[in-house]
């Protein structure tokens, strides 16, 4: 902020030489026209008056030249006129081009870029997120992010042109953006660190350094503030932790934990990947071998990997596989051949190279075609190769990073409802996929709700009169037979307590949070009925409740 | 010594002699009033507006918005008599006007030299 302001100030002082010159360089002829004596054509003596003269030094400095005015001027008169114009015409070159060379400044042009990126913040005028980095997966947040609308975002990125291609979106509802580093304190407060309505600060960068860097000064600026950060590497999300950093996007753990519990139960593998944004249909490619397993991958990704396979005893190769390696091994065939590829069940390609990933894949099921593949996307852009490959099982890191930081903003519950059913056994979640599916259907929206005057007004002043339970609310609201397409998988009270999967009969109460599973018209229904009092009253009682009550009546009850 | 500070002071002090001396003398007596004093007092109290300009203390805005003040009111008084000049007859009546602006431009300016000096004072360099 100080070096914008001063980059401000520095062009006023800059100004003042142009400026000065521009000032005397007109005064002075304008005093010596009014001093010296001209002559009409009838011969009288006459002077020209400060209007006269700055009118004439005025389009003589602009190069314009009307001529001689009022009068043909006298030889004295000229002799000024011609010193006017070799002194006005070169000072005013002179200003006006350092004029615009200043106005052309870079730090001057950015300075008034921050203000107004500034000015944008200050008046979003509702809860924020401030996003450093717009990569792909920063991308898919803000989409996701946007189509809720809980809340506004702000984006900073190094990379002129990721800003560019962000203002050239037209995101609606309309996204600040600012060229600059994040990493920098006044970039952050000018982004409104500050500020009591900025929530959440997610930071996308693959560097952990800088994100560590971000989350350090984010915690200083603003201690309530929630801070997100996505982090590579084991010791980054430790140190994350430990300066106050409230949630970890870890894409290769969230991975492991997909095949952890694929190993276990396909249907909790379903539930925790539509959760994270599949759909919920458990198809052949769910369910993984128990066979042997070859993984081609190195460092982290295949340590995390590894200790999965371990930990559900499963019996794997490990082939580490970087570049040189990949160049130097005579084929592909022989390296997987040595592995035994021919009685392997399953192949995890899990480089951070797409082409080597394509290709361990596309030779894996040349030598053995009934090989189950479960490949790792590093870029977005390669999805159609991937899937023309037929691959079973595609884990796209960018895409996981949005959604689970996407899942910890707008619907934190998320988190709780997997780690409870977890707990449960198979039928528990057969049970649930199944109530879900034929309630709802197999894309089900998942929603987080809370109880209050904002997001559900009539329902919230329900409540502090009356009792009502999510049975009354959804089970046949308009007496037609129709139930809404609504499944409740969690609810949370005030006090932090947890119900997993509540029944009809469960009591709400204000300010609790609701998780439901239901379709884009069911949830117009919902939101119609929690937010219009007559409406609320018609689907609990059943009858139309009278608009206009008359006094003595009120008296008479 | 601070030549910036000798130059801007120089232009802030002049600006306010020559506005005083312009208004100096009966209010409706023509003839005590110059009209290239109040020329020279337009054109200084200019360049000492631009000399207050990129000054970021508090003082320094203060001086810059009485600058302004003083350089709306001269500017004022020298429109209006052009125009009764151009228009019709310069009467006593209507010069009264002129000067009285030009005064209101003498107030700004010693509240600018009255800052001027008073910060002047504070510094302990």
């Amino acid at each position: 902020m100080q070096n914008n302001e001063s980059s401000i100030w520095l062009f006023l002082r800059k100004m003042r030489a142009p400026l000065i010159v521009l000032n005397l360089a007109h005064a002075f002829p304008v005093l010596l026209l009014t001093l010296v004596s001209g002559i009409t054509p009838e011969g009288k003596p006459y002077y020209l008056s400060f209007f006269d003269a700055m009118y004439v030094v005025g389009y003589t400095a602009t190069t314009i030249g009307f001529g001689e005015i009022p009068y043909a001027f006298t030889y004295t008169q000229r002799m000024i006129v011609l010193f006017t114009m070799y002194l006005t015409v070169p000072a005013w070159l002179y200003a006006l081009g350092s004029i615009i060379a200043l106005v052309q400044d870079k730090t001057f042009i950015y300075a008034l870029k921050m203000n107004a990126f500034r000015r944008k913040v200050r008046h979003l005028g509702q809860d924020f997120i401030i996003l450093c980095g717009y990569t792909d997966a920063g991308k898919l947040l803000i989409d996701k992010l946007n189509r809720d609308n809980l809340y506004r975002i702000v984006v900073i990125d190094k990379n002129f042109e990721k800003i560019e291609s962000l203002n050239s979106e037209l995101y609606l509802p309309s996204i600040p953006a600012i060229v600059a580093d994040a990493s920098m304190t006044d970039v952050l407060i000018s982004s409104g660190i500050q500020s009591p309505r900025c929530k959440f600060i997610v930071t996308l960068f693959d560097d952990d350094q800088l994100n560590l860097k971000i989350s350090v000064r984010g915690r200083i600026l603003n201690e309530n503030i929630k801070i997100i950060a996505k982090s590579g590497l084991k010791q980054g999300r430790e140190n994350l932790i430990n300066i106050g950093v409230n949630h970890v996007i870890d894409a290769f753990s969230i991975i492991a934990k997909r095949i952890d519990f694929a190993l276990q139960s396909p249907y909790l593998f379903n539930l925790l990947s539509w959760v994270q944004g599949g759909n919920l249909h458990v198809s052949k490619s769910d369910i993984l071998p128990t066979g042997k397993y070859i993984v081609c991958s190195r460092g982290r990704f295949g340590k995390t990997i590894q200790n999965t396979l371990d930990r559900n005893s499963i019996n794997y190769t490990y082939l580490d596989i970087n570049k040189d390696t990949h160049e130097k091994v005579s084929s592909d065939q022989e390296f997987f051949m040595q592995a035994d590829i021919m009685n392997a069940s399953c192949i995890i390609a899990g480089t951070n190279d797409d082409a080597i990933n394509l290709s361990i894949v596309a030779t894996a099921r040349a030598l053995n075609p009934n090989i189950f593949a479960i490949v790792r996307e590093n870029e977005i852009e390669e999805r159609s190769l991937f899937s023309n490959l037929r691959v079973d099982k595609i884990f796209v890191l960018d895409q996981i990073t949005a959604l689970d930081g996407y899942n910890y903003i707008d619907r934190p519950m998320t988190y709780q409802f997997i780690d409870e059913i977890a707990k449960y056994s198979k039928d528990m979640f057969i049970d649930t996929l199944l109530r879900i599916t034929k309630r709802v259907n197999k894309r089900p929206a998942l929603i987080e709700m809370e109880i209050s005057e904002q997001k559900m007004y009539a329902l919230s002043n329900y409540l502090k009169e009356t009792s009502v339970t999510i049975g009354q609310l959804l089970e046949n609201p308009y007496r037609d037979g129709e139930d809404l397409e609504i499944v409740m998988l969690g609810l949370k009270r005030a006090d932090g307590e947890f119900i997993l999967l509540p029944d009809d009969k469960t009591l709400l109460k204000e300010s609790d949070h609701l998780l439901f599973a239901t379709t884009q018209a069911s949830l117009e229904y919902f939101k119609t009925i929690v937010n219009h009092y007559y409406e609320l009253c018609y689907v609990i009682d059943g009858v139309e409740k009278s608009r206009f009550s008359l006094p003595w009546r009120d008296k008479n009850n | 010594m601070n030549s910036e500070k000798v130059i801007s002071g120089f232009f802030i002090i002049f600006s306010l002699t020559l506005n005083f001396g312009f208004v100096y003398g009966d209010f409706d007596v023509i003839a005590y009033h110059s009209v290239y004093e109040l020329f020279a007092a337009i054109t200084v109290n200019i360049i000492a507006t631009i000399m207050k300009l990129g000054d970021k203390t508090q003082t320094g805005s203060v001086l810059l918005a009485t600058s302004f003040v003083a350089d709306l009111q001269l500017i004022a008084a020298a429109l209006f008599w052009g125009i009764v000049n151009m228009t019709s007859i310069m009467t006593p009546e209507l010069f009264t006007i002129v000067v009285s602006l030009a005064v209101g431009a003498l107030i700004a300016n010693i509240i600018s030299v009255v800052l001027f000096v008073g910060e002047t004072l504070l510094l302990k360099r």
